[in-house]
């Protein structure tokens, strides 16, 4: 271990307040990195579970009969795509 | 190794590989970002001019290290689109822009926080910086571009063509120190002769180094099955891994 105690540690000479801001952009960054495609893809499940019972509820599991716009609504708050 | 190539297109089975691996990846990652981190910031011993701010260097060098790196990937994905137009090179292209945008981000940021003690200013406009930032907008417009599209197909290959052409500015990043006069210090790591930094700070730089690659994989591979799963939301196969049967 480099430093004596925890408070050397943060103070790091002067430059402490600079490292360890840093560091913590860089893990705020990354969290956000892994955490968004991760909370995307649940959402993305959630719409796809609901709309094939919607779908079944309805009797038109068959998606042809769907037109295409109905196939690009968004729910739930879900991103518009409007095409795929 | 023709049969796994072949493979790697079929959606199904790259969304069950790429969850595979991501499983073993991500943790794996994490606890070497961990390991290297907590070497870096309170292992290694100060540098003896710098002191303390060079800990800044575990997680500056291997971001933009990455960010490079990763260009080549989105920019390789975008000539596989273009040339075979393989679907599924498009959605790695896409995959990585982000990715690459946020790490670019990471560098940049850490550098402006470095140069402050280090350089006396947070910013200049030296070859290296300057070329970093417009990798930043590279990545960044590469992302917007496919947005600003109605029609995704022809999204994807402006989108290709960008990252290709955008290939040009990697090699002046590489050599922006050699090249030009700068405050920015050339390469301390050599796969050709000394390192010009000591092993006890070069171990834990390489563990980070190897981290972040790995958080780069296992973020594109996300980014993609996330992808996949919305544009084949109407195959059976998406709909029996959302639990409808």
């Amino acid at each position: 271990m480099h430093f004596d105690s925890i408070a050397a540690a943060m103070h790091m000479d002067g430059h402490g307040i600079y490292v360890w801001s840093a560091y913590a952009i860089t893990l705020v960054l990354l969290f956000w990195l892994l955490w968004a495609p991760s909370q995307q893809l649940r959402e993305r499940k959630r719409w796809i579970t609901a709309e094939a019972h919607r779908r079944a509820a309805s009797g038109n599991v068959g998606l042809e009969s769907v037109p295409e716009s109905k196939l690009t609504v968004a729910a739930e708050g879900e991103p518009m795509e409007s095409s795929s | 190794m023709w049969s796994f190539i072949h493979k790697l297109g079929s959606p199904p089975w790259f969304f069950r590989f790429s969850g595979r691996v991501v499983r073993w990846l991500l943790p794996l990652t994490l606890a070497l970002l961990v390991v290297g981190a907590v070497w870096g910031l309170l292992v290694a011993p100060a540098d003896f001019r710098q002191g303390n701010s060079y800990r800044i260097i575990y997680i500056h060098v291997p971001s933009a290290v990455v960010a490079l790196a990763g260009y080549y990937v989105m920019a390789l994905a975008g000539a596989i689109s273009l040339i075979w137009r393989i679907k599924m090179a498009d959605i790695a292209m896409r995959a990585a822009a982000p990715v690459g945008a946020a790490l670019t981000g990471i560098a940049l940021m850490t550098g402006a926080i470095w140069g402050k003690p280090t350089w006396g200013t947070w910013w200049v406009w030296d070859a290296r910086i300057t070329s970093m930032l417009i990798l930043l907008f590279l990545y960044l417009g590469v992302v917007a571009l496919f947005e600003a599209y109605d029609n995704k197909v022809a999204a994807a290959r402006a989108c290709a063509v960008l990252s290709l052409v955008g290939t040009v500015n990697i090699p002046i990043i590489y050599k922006s120190v050699d090249w030009w006069y700068s405050l920015h210090q050339p390469a301390s790591i050599k796969f050709t002769g000394e390192s010009a930094i000591d092993a006890s700070m070069l171990y834990p730089l390489l563990l980070m180094i190897t981290a972040f690659y790995g958080l780069f994989t296992a973020a594109v591979l996300m980014n993609m099955r996330s992808d996949l799963i919305w544009h084949h939301r109407e195959a059976s196969w998406v709909r029996q891994w959302a639990g409808f049967k």
